[in-house]
């Protein structure tokens, strides 16, 4: 503080010999002669040394945000987040509707990581049409019902199956997460009559929809075909050159 | 001073109370201001950042109500001592000679003590004792601090707080003492 102090240090000191009292804050010990001063000195506050609590109160304010009520400041973009996230959901919700009521599982998450990103691109609006018969077991339950293995959407579940079997287990997935968990898994092993048959069963499934001529010659035509023996290659990876 | 209260203020405060770090500065900021007021800064200005400083740390404090305004003022302390670097670095040469100037045209504070009791004026005849003196003295009398605390702060023994605080009231006394004969004497002080 010495440094900063206004008026140098005059040099001139008065006699230490005299003896002040100990305390000081004891008024009833202190000179008389001091007394007046020293209640100046420790009077009362004035409005003045009580006005500036802004910038404190700005500095507590900064130091605990969380604990005093929300501000216009900050409540406001949450909002604007919360009703964006709620336009969202709803849209979400429309489009899911819009693509029919099978398709939906396949939309919400009912199938493995990398069979739903896979059924995502093969599962189109159109080849997703479903069949107003698409549930083979009419479940009484709330249970998912997922796409129809033995309608349209087999060739894109089998393109999901194919492209789940050519991973690496649980490399990429989520722990725990397996093709045989999900219901559009369950419901193609079921078309095919068992797990060990999805290979032969794909292999039979014709690829919808493109230019050259689909007659049921071509799904007989690679019905022979390996894809059981090796399930972890990429079958429909390009599947016009192996249905011709 | 608080007194009881202080924990659960002191408490409710670390939680993010407003209120009750309200209470804490009405209760320490005159005390600050008038120490503040020794040093050749903006009281103001340093007492802000002395408070930013406190709540910064306001979390991790721990102790009673006699540590926590030592504490304060500790802190205000090493702001008074910022500030004045930076000043110092700001302004080196005209300061110096214009301080000297605006004091010895300021009116006596000795007669307004006398008069009446204007805490300015006492504190402006505080500020003409050396730097010393004058910090112990109203760390004692306006912060009521103890000789110990006060020795902490200023980083001198205890001993040279108590042998500064009685030469400060001293001369003090003498200013107030002669004010009444040769009232003129008190600025030479």
């Amino acid at each position: 503080m010495r440094s900063v102090l206004r008026n140098p240090d005059p040099g001139r000191r008065p006699s230490a010999k005299d003896v002040l009292p100990e305390s000081l804050t004891a008024g009833d010990e202190q000179p008389a002669a001091l007394r007046p001063l020293l209640r100046a000195m420790a009077a009362d506050p004035r409005p003045h040394e009580l006005s500036g609590f802004d910038q404190p109160l700005a500095s507590f304010r900064a130091a605990f945000p969380s604990t005093r009520p929300a501000a216009p400041k900050i409540w406001r973009p949450a909002m604007l987040s919360t009703l964006l996230g709620a336009k969202l959901g709803a849209t979400v919700a429309g489009v899911a509707v819009a693509l029919g009521g099978t398709a939906v599982a396949a939309y919400t998450g009912a199938l493995p990581t990398g069979a739903q990103n896979a059924a995502h691109t093969t599962i189109g609006a159109p080849a997703a049409t479903p069949k107003p018969t698409a549930t083979p077991k009419p479940s009484t339950t709330h249970q998912p019902v997922g796409p129809d293995a033995t309608g349209p959407a087999a060739f894109g579940l089998c393109n999901a199956w194919s492209h789940h079997q050519g991973k690496t287990p649980e490399a990429g997935d989520e722990p725990g997460e397996k093709a045989g968990d999900s219901v559009a898994f369950r419901n193609l092993a079921k078309a095919a009559g068992g797990e060990g048959k999805i290979a032969a069963y794909c292999a039979k499934i014709p690829h919808p929809g493109n230019g050259h001529g689909n007659g049921k010659g071509n799904g007989h035509g690679h019905g022979k075909d390996k894809q059981a023996a090796h399930p972890t290659g990429k079958p429909t990876g390009n599947p016009t050159s192996t249905a011709k | 001073m608080i007194g009881e209260g202080f924990a659960s203020e002191l408490a409710r405060a670390q939680g993010g109370d407003e209120a009750a770090f309200a209470q804490l500065w009405r209760d320490l900021n005159p005390a600050l201001l008038r120490y503040l007021a020794l040093g050749g800064e903006p009281a103001d200005d340093v007492a802000a950042e002395t408070w930013t400083s406190v709540v910064k740390g306001l979390r991790r404090f721990r102790g009673d109500e006699r540590a926590w305004r030592s504490w304060v003022f500790t802190t205000a302390r090493r702001r008074a001592v910022d500030a004045g670097r930076r000043r110092a670095r700001a302004a080196q040469v005209e300061v110096a000679s214009g301080q000297w100037q605006v004091e010895a045209l300021a009116p006596d504070p000795a007669d307004a003590v006398v008069a009446g009791e204007d805490t300015d004026a006492a504190l402006r005849l505080v500020a003409q004792l050396s730097p010393l003196q004058a910090e112990v003295v109203v760390l004692r009398v306006v912060a009521g601090l103890s000789v110990e605390e006060v020795a902490r702060i200023v980083g001198r023994s205890p001993g040279a707080v108590r042998v500064a605080t009685h030469r400060g009231l001293r001369a003090l006394e003498q200013v107030v003492a002669n004010q009444g004969v040769t009232p003129s004497r008190a600025g030479t002080l």
